[in-house]
């Protein structure tokens, strides 16, 4: 093939311009360290990078609800546990109350009673991060209205009524809360129940153990006429069979709590059992991920220095490109 | 035959090898010239006389200028050329709607809203918390700012590439002009001997060349030397006479798509004929222009402006349907407030005016996720909200993220097509210019020998009269 000027000049040009190109693309994949840099680079790699890394963003929102619920169901256990704990020391109250040696201490034994159904009141009322965890979802104060016999904004209240022949006392349990499940995401097609009802601890629509207690307390408090209990009052035979029906139902829902409980921490075993799952599948996805989208170091490394030697040497040659022809040796 | 004969052979030896060199001269001035093509000279011996003694030559006159230019080899080098620069406008236009999109990123709209959908996410599982609701409307205001600067770069670049085809036109237009004129002078001076035909041939190859790159065009020689020019077989040089051309922008009145053509225009200036260019920048530009820059694209193509606003589209009736039924932190009435999330700033829903409705922006504690009133706690709409993200029912059967990453794909699919055919169409016209260039174009060493050679042979005939010269003067100065 017949070799003009032109054609020297022209091949060392591109093939100059061919090793500058394949050199950058080398320079840009180690200093970004991913192999797709533009779309044209991989297409359809590129499409699966973003679908991972999709599925990974949503993997790590769920674990993020996730680990949010554990916290609030595992106050929601410690909490059930405490309020076991008084509705068992109730029980066991009502079972003493009809004891001989304490027929003369059943007033005591009201204010006991008294005592505990304030305190499982105070621990219904306790929040997580600021919400009711045992009202529903009505989980804060501005949703609920102190309308009166009510005097605050908490979900349960121990108000004080009119006294009547059946509630000598007056006092009643008002839930202001409703008995609405609270769900998470938990994947892409599921949800999870995170909170405990009101209507599950303490039955009925959320207040019917308070009224057993409430009615065991006017039995210690109080006679049948509606006068108060002295120590001289015992209880009577009829008193003692109400007292025992008051005992079977209190314990009826001490087993209730005590089922809800279970099944609250089975539900935050699941959830652990769900996060490591989640955090497992997330570590293999992101290594699906990083075969496309991440560079390997050592391979663009040796490319590199193959096109940076190939560099040298085309530069090297372009200074013989300006060679001598026989027009320098024409006298 | 006399001393004189002798004289004049030697003479037209002096000239002929002085021609040589001239020409020898001029190629090694041109060695860079770029589309020059060597020149030959050749010789043939003059037209003998007859004597007693049998026919004798008169000596060597110059045949023709010889040129190695040829027609077939330059008619691929166009057309390589054509599909390279429309390669090329392809390669840069894809380049910039991948910026444009910052893609591939962390920061692309695939990534914001799954960010949006996060936020909602979040949000589900305290949606009393203000902070969380504040979150909501910050990545929604992210994301709808990203969509708006889309929208704004891509329509810029739209009116760019309407420009660009302008200016290709015009200068299209020049080139089409002085082509028509170099036809003119070729055809004046074709067959004329020592006329200047030959280095405006060259010049003329040049221009077709520039041209191509602008529009595709097919050359048809014809006989006189001139050549005709077509543009996918539409005439735009005839008979000598050139035409010009023009890009009109017209608007559909039904849709309001904006679309671009070039145009043949006749002698008055009025439109003659739609032309459609099947290769070079010209024609990549209108298929951009007309298609993937159009949002109002109604060929099928590939359209990325419509694409995007489909998203933003589908994105505010998927939001928007769930809203409209949900009450606010502060709601207290049976019947929802019907607050939508989003809405559009002015007429449809499209990339640019998506903006956050005045219903919920600044107002984190109306943002109605609850099915309920007066339920703080209540997060349905908002899981619901939060979903979306995997309902295959987004938009045309993909969920969110399936069908940006569909039409992403399909950009880098094509990014990839422009950048192998631009490689591979390089590779061709590289090799047809390296081809033409062996043939047409100059070795310093072989002039260097034509030099020699016809410096030797001027010398010889030198010497020829310098003999002459002395026999002349032999005869002369006999018998004094």
């Amino acid at each position: 093939m017949r070799v003009s000027n032109n054609l020297l000049y022209r091949t060392y040009e591109r093939n100059l311009e061919d090793i500058q190109t394949r050199k950058l693309k080398q320079e840009v994949k180690l200093t970004t360290s991913k192999e797709i840099n533009t779309l044209a680079d991989d297409p359809t790699g590129l499409v699966k990078v973003k679908q991972l890394s999709n599925k990974i963003d949503r993997n790590e929102n769920y674990k993020s609800n996730i680990e949010n619920a554990i916290g609030e169901m595992t106050v929601i256990g410690e909490e059930l546990d405490a309020i076991n704990g008084r509705i068992e020391n109730i029980r066991q109250l009502a079972i003493e109350s009809t004891l001989t040696g304490n027929s003369s201490n059943l007033p005591t034994l009201g204010v006991y009673v008294k005592g505990l159904m304030e305190d499982i009141i105070k621990d219904s009322n306790i929040d997580f991060n600021g919400r009711f965890i045992f009202s529903g979802t009505i989980t804060n104060g501005d949703a609920i209205a102190a309308t009166p016999p009510a005097t605050n904004t908490q979900p349960f209240e121990l108000v004080q009524e009119t006294p009547t022949a059946d509630n000598p006392s007056g006092f009643r349990v008002i839930f202001k809360g409703n008995n609405k499940d609270r769900l998470i995401n938990k994947d892409d097609t599921s949800t999870e129940l995170v909170n405990v009802k009101a209507s599950e601890i303490f039955g009925g629509s959320g207040d019917q153990v308070f009224s057993s207690i409430i009615d065991l307390y006017n039995l210690l408090t109080y006679n049948s006429d509606g006068t108060k209990r002295t120590s001289a009052d015992g209880f009577t035979r009829a008193d003692m069979s109400v007292v025992s029906q008051i005992q079977q139902e209190i314990s009826k829902q001490a087993e209730q709590v005590n089922n809800i409980a279970a099944i609250n921490g089975s539900r935050i075993n699941r959830l652990t059992a769900l996060k490591d799952q989640i955090d497992f599948e997330n570590i293999r996805l992101k290594e699906f991920r990083s075969m496309d989208e991440d560079t390997d170091y050592a391979k663009a490394t040796l490319n590199l220095a193959r096109e940076d030697n190939a560099l040298q040497y085309s530069l090297q040659i372009g200074g013989n490109l300006a060679r001598l022809s026989l027009l320098d040796f024409l006298g | 035959m006399s001393n004189f004969s002798s004289l004049e052979i030697a003479k037209k030896g002096l000239l002929a090898n002085r021609f040589g060199i001239d020409v020898t001269s001029n190629n090694i001035a041109n060695v860079n010239t770029p589309g020059y093509s060597r020149r030959q000279a050749t010789f043939k011996e003059s037209s003998p006389i007859y004597t007693n003694s049998g026919f004798i030559g008169t000596g060597v006159i110059s045949e023709k200028l010889r040129t190695f230019r040829e027609e077939y080899v330059d008619k691929e080098v166009r057309s390589s050329l054509a599909k390279q620069s429309g390669y090329e406008i392809d390669e840069q236009m894809f380049g910039r709607i991948e910026a444009i999109l910052a893609e591939p990123s962390d920061n692309g709209l695939n990534e914001l809203t799954a960010k949006f959908f996060a936020a909602f996410e979040a949000l589900s599982t305290k949606p009393e918390d203000l902070g969380l609701r504040q979150n909501v409307l910050t990545v929604a205001g992210t994301l709808v700012d990203r969509f708006h600067t889309i929208s704004e770069h891509l329509q810029s670049m739209r009116t760019e590439t309407a420009n660009n085809i302008q200016s290709n036109v015009s200068e299209a237009n020049s080139l089409i002009k002085q082509i028509s004129d170099l036809n003119r002078k070729i055809a004046g001076s074709n067959g004329i001997a020592g006329t200047e035909a030959q280095t405006l041939v060259d010049q003329r190859e040049s221009l077709i060349e520039d041209l191509t790159k602008i529009v595709g065009v097919t050359v048809h020689p014809v006989d006189n030397g001139e050549i005709n020019v077509f543009i996918n077989g539409m005439s735009i040089i005839t008979d000598g006479a050139p035409s010009e051309l023009k890009a009109v922008e017209s608007v559909d009145g039904a849709t309001g798509e904006k679309s671009m053509q070039l145009v043949k225009l006749d002698s008055k200036g009025n439109p003659l004929s739609v032309i459609l260019p099947n290769s070079g920048e010209i024609s990549s530009l209108l298929k951009h222009f007309n298609t993937t820059l159009d949002s109002n694209d109604t060929s099928g193509g590939f359209s990325i402006f419509g694409q995007i606003d489909d998203f933003a589209e589908a994105l505010v009736q998927k939001v928007n349907a769930v809203t409209i039924d949900g009450f606010g932190l502060d709601d207290t009435g049976a019947l929802p407030p019907g607050r939508t999330f989003f809405e559009p700033s002015v007429g449809a829903v499209t990339a640019s005016t998506i903006e956050i409705s005045p219903d919920v922006l600044n107002r984190p504690r109306d943002i109605p996720i609850s099915d309920s009133p007066n339920e703080p706690g209540n997060n349905t709409l908002a899981l619901e909200i939060g979903r979306l993200t995997v309902d295959t029912d987004f938009l045309n059967g993909y969920t969110p993220s399936e069908y940006y990453t569909g039409f992403i794909g399909k950009l880098g699919a094509l990014a990839s097509e422009a950048n192998y055919g631009l490689e591979s169409s390089k590779l061709v016209s590289d090799q047809l210019l390296k081809q033409r260039e062996s043939v047409i174009g100059v070795n310093l060493d072989e002039e260097a020998v034509n030099l020699i050679k016809f410096q030797r042979a001027f010398e010889a005939s030198s010497r020829v009269i310098n003999v002459t010269n002395e026999m002349l003067v032999t005869l002369v100065n006999l018998g004094t």
